[in-house]
């Protein structure tokens, strides 16, 4: 059998070093966040957690091919692909329980072969389902099922493999036989041949062509499948001349007609309070093990002012409102640059106008999803902690967001700087103040911005900073190569404009 | 040698398949049957229902109700023996785009037997492709040109092309024919082509089918085509032509009363002289190209 084109597909360099990185990631968190005594968190970071992410590696480029047109015409080729992964699977395998060997010599060989080998296969049942909105929820379901198992039983675990390893191997049997059965099921080649899939393998060291490329074939497709999305001509004479008209076609063109747009909005105000509260209660419990608890934090999270006298006090205190901003900033970066340069027949300047005033309209909707998480978390935290609901955080998180306003415009502008050291420098320039002030505001109390004389301060501050940002994003679309296939990020890296 | 010539069955065959897509009615009511050894150019307007018929032929898309069979097999059951045989040059086709053209060729090639290295070398210099770059960084046309090296290098006896040439210069289309009729002469396999850029397809097809709003409006021999439609200038020194005229085969009219131009649709070979006698006219007969075919097939449904 030739394996030859497999390793090609592979990238064996590549896969390794991810997943060393991952294994390694893996067993730090088991350590410190989860609190996993020592034997116990080396055999589940490299039989569980690690074999299953080193899984989704081998798996990953394999899904790779088959997400493309041509894989469907093929001859054998879901048959060749599966005997492919049984060899990665296997080789895999033998290594992985070679190391559990001598790292977890407690546990008999005949458990660990079995968690490693039904660890490596699962990933394989991953069929990549993409639904409306481009959601996916395998990825999110395993890191929730691994961070359950982690944090509830992995002595439950260990118990298992130690007390029944025959068992252990006995049961990974069937898991290994379905993964196969169903990951490489030929019914399923239709499917996949019309969605394009891109393995970490492929997008790792940012690589810009290809990122800029996936994500033009996943606009196409997301337009496809959302109702009334299909392409059309889109003229001055059917739009109008307006900017705001234009600003709707921009959102129609990326999101279709249907609810895409709201969706990804709801999924976000879930997700946010959920990542809020998780780094600063995994923290919280990595520095106080015994009496760390969710209600504890809680409770920390609406106290108002936080932490008296000593500002980083408690991270449990605070955290949650960094998050949410951390995440509301890092979302806003992620607009900015990934603003697509399109072909409207309108002039550069309106070009330019539409453009940022939609880059505006989306981070200013995440500022609402970030507001909408913070009260979601207020009020969670009351009905768990049985404490009326106060304003505290609120107070906080928006106090914290009219810092984040100021700064906005001028990081959405970084991304349009084509030399990588102008980026970092701009980037450091506008941490140095934005962060300390927002740790500040995050935990002083100080409800001063929210006053109407802080509303009043801040106003010149924001209108100089759109300002800023309106002058670069004009400067840019004066010069800047326009096509359908590229965004910001990608003419600015190529073009040498907007510096 | 003739491989479709062993074969007992049709290429492709389709039994009166249907294919929706939610509200939107494909295929119709679809009956056809591609002769083995044929050139089929597949005609229509833009969302007639050619790039359905194509999937449904490679399997990639299954009718909604009706059969369709692919060297005899039904379409949801195509496996290693037909896909093969099987050779497509879709649209938009998606390759692995970190990979180089060689790496893509070199990777497509081990599934395939006889996968023909010749043929491979002949079409990256005809097509002039650059075998050291990536997918990514092909423009639009070089990516054609390699679905066309990936879909047509093992030798099919079935090829099924959806619109290959789109993207291509005049000179790259040229040299694309000559290897496609030179492919056809060596191994007489049956090719099913779509697009628009008729003067080409014109130079190698034999048989058309023409599909209007999803449904067959014309399935014969392209000689038999050329013969029955036709332009005829009318020619009158009294300017005695009149304003309009009744005959069913005349299909578009267009003149004074002097001289009239007529695009007709018959194969009565004494028809022209009767309508010339009947108007005291001169006549002159023209057999119309593709082309000028194209518009005449595509709504000749629309009318009736």
């Amino acid at each position: 059998m030739k394996l030859h084109p497999y390793l090609r597909v592979l990238r064996p360099v590549r896969t390794l070093a991810l997943s060393v990185v991952y294994i390694l990631f893996v067993w730090s968190w088991l350590r410190t966040f989860f609190r996993v005594p020592a034997p116990v968190d080396r055999f589940l970071a490299i039989a569980l957690v690690g074999s299953t992410l080193h899984g989704s590696l081998l798996i990953g480029p394999l899904h790779e091919v088959m997400h493309r047109s041509f894989a469907a015409f093929l001859p054998g080729l879901h048959r060749r692909l599966a005997r492919w992964h049984a060899w990665g699977v296997g080789v895999s395998a033998l290594i992985f329980t070679a190391v559990l060997a001598f790292v977890s010599m407690e546990v008999p060989l005949p458990a660990s072969l079995g968690l490693v080998l039904a660890s490596l296969s699962l990933p394989a049942l991953n069929q990549r389902r993409r639904f409306r909105g481009g959601l996916r929820l395998w990825h999110p379901g395993m890191m929730a099922l691994g961070g359950l198992i982690a944090a509830f039983a992995p002595m439950a675990v260990h118990r298992a493999c130690t007390g029944a390893p025959w068992l252990v191997l006995a049961l990974s049997a069937p898991i290994v036989y379905l993964s196969f059965r169903y990951g490489f099921d030929r019914r399923l080649t239709r499917r996949r041949a019309l969605e394009p899939v891109f393995c970490i393998q492929t997008t790792i060291l940012f690589n810009q062509r290809i990122i800029s490329e996936a994500r033009s074939q996943m606009l196409a497709l997301t337009q496809k499948q959302a109702k009334g999305g299909r392409g059309r001509d889109w003229t001055v004479k059917s739009v109008g001349g307006s900017t705001w008209a234009w600003l709707r076609v921009q959102f129609h063109v990326l999101f279709g007609r249907s609810t895409v747009f709201y969706q990804v909005v709801a999924v976000q105000a879930l997700l946010y309070p959920l990542l809020a509260l998780l780094f600063p209660y995994l923290m919280e419990k990595a520095t106080h093990p015994d009496t760390a608890t969710l209600a504890g934090v809680l409770r920390q999270f609406l106290d108002n002012p936080p932490v008296s006298g000593n500002p980083m006090g408690s991270f449990a205190s605070i955290g949650p409102v960094l998050m949410l901003s951390g995440l509301t900033m890092f979302y806003a970066v992620l607009v900015a640059s990934a603003v697509p340069h399109r072909k409207f027949p309108i002039s550069r300047e309106r070009m330019a106008r539409v453009q940022f005033a939609y880059a505006i309209l989306v981070v200013a909707a995440n500022f609402a999803i970030a507001i909408l998480g913070a009260s979601v978390l207020v009020l969670g935290a009351c009905v768990l902690t049985g404490l009326p609901p106060g304003l505290g955080p609120l107070t906080r998180m928006l106090a914290v967001l009219m810092v984040l306003m100021a700064a906005t415009p001028l990081i959405m502008i970084i991304s349009l700087f084509k030399r990588a050291l102008w980026r970092i420098v701009v980037s450091i320039l506008l941490a140095v103040p934005t962060i300390p002030l927002c740790i500040y505001v995050a935990t002083s109390g100080n409800s001063f911005a929210v006053s109407p004389l802080g509303l009043i301060a801040f106003l010149p501050v924001w209108i100089l900073s759109a300002w800023c940002g309106w002058r670069a994003f004009l400067r840019h679309y004066r010069t800047a190569d326009l096509g359908t296939q590229t965004s910001i990020l990608l003419v600015a890296a190529q073009s040498g404009c907007g510096n | 040698m003739n491989p479709t010539a062993s074969s007992p069955c049709p290429p492709f065959v389709a039994r009166q398949i249907t294919k929706r897509y939610d509200q939107h009615v494909a295929l119709k009511d679809f009956s056809l049957e591609v002769p083995a050894g044929r050139v089929v150019g597949l005609l229509g307007r833009n969302g007639a229902g050619k790039t359905t018929l194509l999937n449904i032929a490679a399997g990639l898309v299954l009718p909604t109700s009706g059969e369709s069979f692919t060297f005899g097999i039904p379409g949801a059951n195509l496996d290693s023996p037909q896909l093969t045989r099987l050779g497509v040059v879709q649209q938009e086709g998606r390759c692995i785009e970190w990979m180089t053209v060689r790496q893509h060729l070199d990777f497509n090639a081990s599934f395939y037997p006889g996968w023909d290295r010749e043929l491979e070398k002949r079409l990256v210099a005809a097509l002039e492709v650059d075998p050291a770059r990536k997918i990514v960084q092909l423009s639009t046309g070089d990516r054609q040109k390699v679905n066309i090296l990936l879909g047509v290098c093992h030798r099919p006896e079935l090829l099924l092309l959806d619109e290959p040439m789109s993207a291509l210069d005049p000179i790259v289309r040229a040299r694309l024919l000559d290897q496609l009729l030179e492919r056809l002469r060596e191994d007489g396999c049956t090719v099913v082509i779509s697009s628009h850029i008729l003067d080409d397809v014109e130079k190698i097809v034999d048989w058309i089918v023409g599909i209007d709003q999803g449904e067959l409006v014309e399935d014969r021999a392209f000689d038999e085509l050329q013969e029955s439609y036709a332009e005829w200038t009318l020619i009158s020194p009294h300017g005695s032509l009149p304003a309009s005229f009744s005959e069913p085969y005349i299909l578009s009219h267009q003149g004074d009363e002097r001289q009239a131009l007529l695009r007709v649709h018959t194969r009565d070979a004494g028809a022209a002289g009767r309508l010339a006698a009947s108007v005291q006219a001169e006549i002159r007969v023209r057999p119309l190209n593709l082309e000028e075919m194209f518009p005449l097939i595509t709504s000749s449904r629309r009318k009736a």
